[in-house]
């Protein structure tokens, strides 16, 4: 039985837990250091229901897809969460992991299918939570007004076209598709796999996220109100004020403290948002604006919030963002070359390592597990998201933190990490396997399972990537 | 149970048999390939032979990098090798090599010594994109994406500045990185010209004429410096000039004494093997496809450049195209080379997938059959033929090793995908006699890499262009940060 | 001190506003007292008087009893320093002011993205016009003389506009009817404004190639029919002149061929011999004012303003020698082609003054600042300062030049650049730029030390005579 994970911390809590997160953070240590310790972020959840079933407003996927009983070998596995393992074996079933281990000690039982990866890496499949390509047709900015609650991606998402064969190509399985940035709140994204026999069956949850842009894109004079800062920002506060207050108003409701409330589709799900069962994922970048995103959204209405680009010199507000229990998914500018110096900055690793002020060592950060990593495909292509993260070590990422940035960071950022973002069982069966380190470009996926089902198989004449 | 025990050994020995035995049958076709692909099927004339190295007492000048993983460029690698420097070009590479007195030695222990990547396509380095006059009047040896351009290996470029349509055209250069040395700068003018296909039939009747004009003249020419005249010197002579002379800097031709016909001047240079022909084989878009092209389906364009490339009698440079995988052979057969971005995903036709679309594993089948690739890095916003730095590392031309790497995804041998930036760039950009590879008597253009070259990881150390140092990543601000 | 002031009330209200009519120098004489002097060209001197007459400075020191019949004015502890020279720029030319020069075309990134800007075709710049005349472009009477001079601005060298070979500059006082009354000195050097093209390359590489081969020519005629220099106004060359030959010389010498290395002229003026041939007469001022450039009669007053620049001028002048000022507008935004620190040897060679607006340079890409005149300076390189061609061009020049002290530029290096060095490169030091006995009195009382901010500009004299002060 699937289980959110309990977390339901008021920011002093937060910081006082950053401070000695020593405790916590070791359940999910590759290889820990006391560095990495200090580094741990604790990413607020605000009071997120603690099951899938005590969701009022989203929308689960299934837990069992049905899928062939197979048991993968490969000479590397990394189930991410927990040492690699050589010459290991995955044996999956009805689209969950069921067995992982050394090949030598975990039996295979009768009826599960042999496939021998030879001499692969067996990695989770990569979750990227910045996507604007499963709807395969492109189109996805409306601009009617500046806010748009009332939008949603889901209606989108369509199964079995080339951008999603190609990232299952690049090692991705999971993605957040949201809409663009052409307006300040342009709808709720849906949290999708990338392969299945139809929508339904390859939905992890929707909404996935309230997609917001701080600033920037929306700047276009979008809609009625105002195109500047000053404008967008009290839209955003004006809608979400309307949302609490309706969500408010269902509370009391369900407390038999008052009137049912009228049911009101543009609201209904902001209420979802109030109830913490979904982030706000934030188009935002470039210090000023990260911080009005940190303020507003985090500070001001207590919503579970993260950073969907950070990019630019955001990155000094890391130590903010840390304690503000904000993390960040970077992209997909993978550098912000530094005006005052000429350096090229590597934008993960520096919110990784903490902003450089100028001072010698840097200062904490959001840390290894508040760090994720994203393509905003189609700018860079669904496929290439590994290439994100190279990048990303190029310019001063520890390897294991870019690994960790592209499958569980992202999954618990984005509160999906009990089903996928690591090789464990009782998670999904999304598997990738590669023909060596899935960093290096020289490198390539050879397989892809999603939800247990083998949907990509390499072909070396005409590989699709 | 271990399924893997069960495995009766000797199957595992008849598999090994039988893989042992197509690996030869492939090495040997590759090999068959290789050999056809280089042939060309109409000798034309010979270009100059490659320079020689100085002669030691006339050099002013030693460098000698020691002690590194040298790869020369042509597949040789040496380990702990010495390149030696004289002023600027290369003397000697090899083991042991003495160095003489007072030469500046540069230790590359651990590291690893390439040549100098040639960039075919880049803009905004150096140079403007477009210059009434000599381009070296107007270079800028200062340029800051000179510096930028040297931290991502890049030691010299094809400077391109307009097309040919229908006939062959544009402004090209090949532009040395020398940073602070303004004569150094524009090494080789007029080196390429370009155009594209398909052509309608208008075009190609005007081509074929203009091609015939100019074989007659060559002819003509060449029977005249045969036969030796006894014109005296006031006379205008008939004996065409040293092949190299022509159109070296200025973009109009002198006319010589005997004026090639009009519209025939770039056909002779190309002919000869002064300039390379690039012929762009943009299709007709069918869908909206990735890729410069914006079609899935340029086999007629890849024909007709192969068409004109037997017209010509040499092999032509086929610029980005999609689907010259499904035409390696062919390609092969002209002596013709390939440029392309290995990412391409132009999707294939759907009513023909086999033959259409692009195709990751292109470099490898090209190069299996013999064609000399050379790899751009992807165009459009955030990529794009420029050091640039607002963008998204890994689409410019900051790595231009990852280009390489992806030609090796797609199946592409790694020993030889380095040539896609070095010498098989330089054949590309019809420089390859004065830079890409690290052989006596070439352009001293030297990088010494901290890693793997083709590694997304690996920094350059240090550069030389013209066989000065000219970036060093401690000095530079840029990466100095950046440690292993 | 009642009697001082009548006279002053007097003098003042004699004296016509300068625009007026043209100035006349005081024959009384004038003593300037109680002032902190900055001769410029030594020490300063505390607490002295400065005797003026007949518009010229008659003695400095110390210990000076005023002679009988002098104007009195009391420094009251002021400082009192030169004038200012602003050696370089185009007051007064064309329409209220300068016809706007191309800016050196090359674009940093050049297409990057865009469509590429390449290169504008400047206006003029075709053509060798080393002939024409700045000063015979100005027009007297207008607003901007009595403005910079107000500012104390009392020499102005005036360039003629356009890129390439535009002509001569002149020297001029901001005062006067006309140009006549004007004009201190009517050619002074030679502009010479190169820009990275094969077309001005060209042009002015084959501008002097031609006069070398001229002068060379010349000479080999012998030292009777050299023509006397003066200020290029276009004597005739004597070798075209039959009249004048000597009889030892009968007939023409065969014309000579242009074939062999004075290739058809693209767009530059072709060498005097070739054409016409024997029989003309006429004087070709644009070649004659090439050759005084290579005798070193005059002087070149090159525009550069980046190491670029300086290395492309380098191929272009580097067969000849001539006195050189380097003339650096745009220096500071342009960066991205290189500073003149990396090009110090091609400076120093030509032991060139430098003349560079007074502005702190950032590298590009950084914030980095860095003060290239005290680089320049601390190179050992002679440098001057570039004022504003118009408006409040000393006030303006005063807040920077106060930044670059602060900086680090010595602050004596920053008046005399402002005064005796632009007074040097215009070849016009041996009357202006200092205070010396026997110079013209172009003098500045400042309440205080000029380059504290606080000190207020408070008297101005132009050749002994007091400027109506600023009305605001």
């Amino acid at each position: 039985m699937r289980t959110s994970p309990q977390v339901s911390v008021p920011v002093w809590a937060a910081l006082a837990a950053a401070l000695v997160s020593a405790g916590a953070a070791q359940q999910h240590e590759l290889a820990p250091t006391a560095a990495h310790a200090e580094l741990s972020i604790q990413i607020y959840y605000g009071k997120r229901p603690r099951t899938e079933a005590e969701h009022k407003v989203a929308v689960w996927g299934p837990l069992k897809v049905p899928s062939p009983a197979y048991a993968f070998r490969a000479a590397r596995v990394l189930p991410i969460e927990g040492d690699p393992i050589e010459g290991g074996v995955v044996l999956t079933r009805d689209g969950d992991i069921v067995a992982l281990g050394r090949a030598d000690e975990v039996p295979i039982p009768d009826g599960y299918e042999v496939v021998d990866c030879g001499d692969a890496w067996l990695l989770p499949g990569f979750v990227d939570l910045h996507n604007h390509v499963a709807g395969g047709s492109g189109d996805i900015n409306d601009t009617v007004h500046p806010t748009n609650p009332e939008f949603r991606t889901v209606d989108l998402v369509t199964m079995d076209h080339r951008s999603l064969r190609l990232a299952l190509a690049g090692g991705v399985t999971s993605a957040l598709f949201i809409p663009g940035s052409g307006s300040n709140m342009g709808g709720f994204g849906t949290l999708t796999k990338l392969a299945g026999r139809s929508p339904e069956e390859a939905l992890i949850r929707f909404p996935g996220s309230l997609k917001i842009a701080q600033a920037g894109n929306p700047e276009r004079g979008s809609g009625d109100l105002g195109a500047g800062a000053i404008g967008m920002n009290q839209g955003l506060r004006f809608t979400l004020e309307r949302g609490r207050e309706y969500y408010e108003a269902w509370e009391r409701f369900d407390r038999g403290e008052g009137p049912e409330p009228e049911y009101r589709a543009d609201l209904h799900y902001l209420r979802g948002l109030f109830r913490h069962e979904y982030p706000v994922s934030v188009h935002t970048q470039i210090y000023q604006v990260v911080l009005q995103t940190i303020r507003q959204l985090r500070h001001e209405f207590g919503l579970w919030t993260f950073i969907d680009h950070g990019t630019f010199d955001a990155y000094r507000l890391s130590n903010f963002a840390h304690a503000s229990g904000v993390p960040v998914v970077a992209g997909p500018r993978t550098y912000y070359f530094h005006p005052d110096h000429a350096q090229f900055i590597g934008v993960a690793n520096a919110w990784y390592a903490g902003g450089q002020h100028g001072w010698r060592t840097p200062v904490g950060g959001v840390g290894r597990d508040g760090l994720g990593i994203n393509t905003d495909s189609p700018v860079v292509p669904q496929e290439q998201l590994f290439l994100q993260a190279a990048m990303g070590v190029r310019l001063g990422l520890p390897d294991e933190v870019a690994i960790r940035a592209l499958t569980i960071n992202p999954a618990r950022i984005a509160g999906i990490d009990h089903r996928v973002g690591s090789l464990k069982v009782g998670k999904d069966a999304d598997l990738v396997a590669w023909s060596g380190d899935p960093l290096d470009p020289r490198s390539h996926v050879r397989m892809t399972v999603v939800n247990g089902r083998i949907v990509y198989r390499r072909n070396p004449d005409r590989p699709l990537f | 149970m271990n399924p893997m025990q069960r495995t009766p050994a000797k199957i595992v020995r008849l598999g090994a048999l039988v893989t042992l035995l197509a690996c030869m049958a492939a090495e040997t076709q590759a090999q068959r390939g290789r050999a056809r692909g280089r042939g060309q099927p109409q000798a034309p004339a010979t270009p100059p032979p490659a320079p020689e190295p100085k002669e030691p007492a006339s050099v002013e000048r030693w460098t000698a990098i020691v002690g590194g993983e040298v790869h020369v460029g042509d597949g040789r690698v040496l380990r702990g090798g010495t390149v030696l420097i004289g002023d600027d070009k290369v003397h000697a590479v090899g083991h042991d090599l003495e160095i003489p007195a007072g030469a500046t030695v540069l230790r590359a222990d651990g590291k690893v010594v390439t040549p100098g990547y040639v960039a075919v396509r880049a803009q905004g380095i150096g140079l403007p994109a477009s210059v009434t006059g000599e381009l070296k009047d107007a270079a800028n040896p200062f340029d800051p994406a000179i510096k930028r351009a040297l931290a991502a290996g890049i030691t010299s470029y094809l400077y391109w500045s307009g097309s040919g349509q229908a006939t062959p055209g544009g402004t090209t250069a090949l532009v040395k990185l020398a940073w602070g040395d303004l004569a150094g700068m524009v090494r080789q003018g007029q080196c390429a010209y370009s155009m594209r296909t398909p052509l309608s039939a208008t075009e190609w009747r005007r081509l074929r004429e203009l091609v015939g004009q100019a074989k007659e003249h060559k002819a003509k020419t060449e029977a005249a410096a045969a036969a030796p005249s006894p014109a005296p010197a006031a006379t205008p002579g008939r004996g065409g000039g040293p092949p190299g002379e022509r159109g070296r800097g200025a973009p109009g031709q002198r006319p010589s004494p005997s004026a090639p016909p009009a519209g025939t001047a770039e056909l002779l240079r190309i002919m000869r093997g002064e300039a390379r022909l690039w012929v762009n084989p943009s299709a007709t878009p069918t869908d909206g496809g990735r890729g410069r092209g914006g079609g899935s389906d340029d086999r007629d364009g890849i024909r007709q450049a192969l068409q004109i490339a037997e017209l010509l009698g040499v092999g032509i440079v086929l610029d980005d195209p999609v689907t010259a995988w499904c035409l390696a052979d062919q390609i092969a057969a002209t002596g013709s080379l390939v440029v392309l971005n290995p990412r391409n995903t132009t999707p294939p036709d759907p009513t023909d997938p086999e033959q259409t679309g692009a195709n990751i594993a292109a470099a490898r089948i090209l190069d299996e059959a013999g064609v000399p690739v050379a790899v751009t890095c992807p165009s459009g916003r955030f990529g794009g033929a420029q050091v640039g730095t607002g963008g998204i590392m890994g689409s410019d031309l900051n790595t231009p090793q990852v280009d390489a790497a992806f030609a090796v995804r797609g199946g592409m041998d790694p020993r030889r995908a380095l040539r896609s930036l070095t010498l098989d760039a330089a054949r590309a950009a019809g420089v390859e006699r004065i830079v890409g590879s690290l052989e006596p008597g070439k352009d001293a253009d030297v990088l010494i890499l901290d890693g793997d070259p083709l590694s997304y990881r690996t920094f350059v150390e240090t550069a030389l262009v013209n066989g000065k140092v000219v970036y060093e990543k401690d000095k530079e601000p840029y990466y100095q940060h950046l440690n292993r | 001190m009642m009697r001082s002031l009548c006279v002053a009330a007097a003098l003042a209200a004699l004296s016509v506003p300068s625009s007026a009519q043209a100035p006349a120098t005081s024959a009384r004489g004038l003593a300037i007292r109680n002032a902190r002097v900055l001769p410029i060209s030594g020490p300063p001197i505390e607490r002295a008087t400065v005797l003026v007459r007949n518009g010229k400075i008659e003695r400095v020191s110390s210990d000076i009893a005023v002679p009988p019949g002098y104007e009195v004015v009391d420094a009251a502890g002021g400082t009192l320093m030169p004038g200012a020279v602003l050696a370089y720029g185009h007051t007064g030319l064309g329409a209220g002011g300068a016809r706007e020069e191309r800016p050196n075309q090359f674009t940093r990134g050049g297409g990057r993205g865009r469509r590429g800007r390449g290169a504008p075709s400047p206006q003029g710049g075709a053509e060798n016009e080393s002939g024409e005349l700045a000063l015979d472009r100005l027009y007297a009477r207008q607003e901007v003389f009595q403005e910079l001079l107000r500012d104390g601005v009392t020499t102005i060298g005036v360039a003629p506009t356009g890129t390439g070979l535009p002509g001569q500059g002149g020297v001029v006082r901001p005062a006067g009817d006309d140009v006549a009354a004007m004009t201190v000195v009517r050619s002074a050097f030679l502009a010479i404004a190169p820009v990275n093209d094969t077309r001005t390359k060209t042009l002015i590489q084959r501008a002097l190639d031609d006069g070398k081969r001229n002068l060379d020519r010349r000479r080999r005629r012998g030292p009777e029919q050299r023509s006397e220099g003066g200020r290029a106004e276009g004597t005739p060359p004597a070798e075209q002149k039959p009249a004048e030959k000597p009889a030892e010389n009968p007939g023409e010498k065969p014309p000579e061929k242009p074939a062999e290395n004075a290739p058809e002229a693209r767009g530059g003026d072709a060498a005097q011999g070739p054409r016409g041939g024997q029989q003309q007469q006429e004087p070709d001022p644009a070649a004659e004012a090439i050759m005084q450039l290579l005798e070193g009669k005059t002087r070149a007053f090159v525009q550069i303003d980046s190491a670029a620049q300086m290395l492309h001028w380098d191929e272009v002048s580097k067969n000849h020698s001539f006195p050189t000022v380097f003339v650096a507008r745009r220096h500071a935004s342009q960066g991205s082609q290189g500073f003149f620190d990396v090009v110090l040897d091609h400076i120093k060679r030509r032991k060139a003054i430098v003349l560079l607006t007074p502005e702190l340079s950032t590298i590009p890409n950084t914030e980095y600042q860095v003060n290239m005149p005290a680089r320049l300076h601390a190179a050992g390189i002679e440098i001057g300062f570039l004022l504003a061609d118009r408006g409040r061009a000393l006030s303006a020049a005063r807040t920077q030049l106060m930044e670059l002290v602060r900086a680090g530029l010595p602050a004596d290096v920053a008046l005399r650049g402002i005064t005796l060095t632009p007074a040097r490169a215009l070849g016009i030091d041996g009357t202006i730029g200092s205070i010396e006995p026997g110079k013209t009195a172009n003098l500045l009382l400042w309440s205080g030390d000029p380059l504290d901010p606080l000190a207020k500009l408070q008297r101005v004299w132009l050749e002994g005579n007091e400027v109506e002060a600023d009305p605001r």
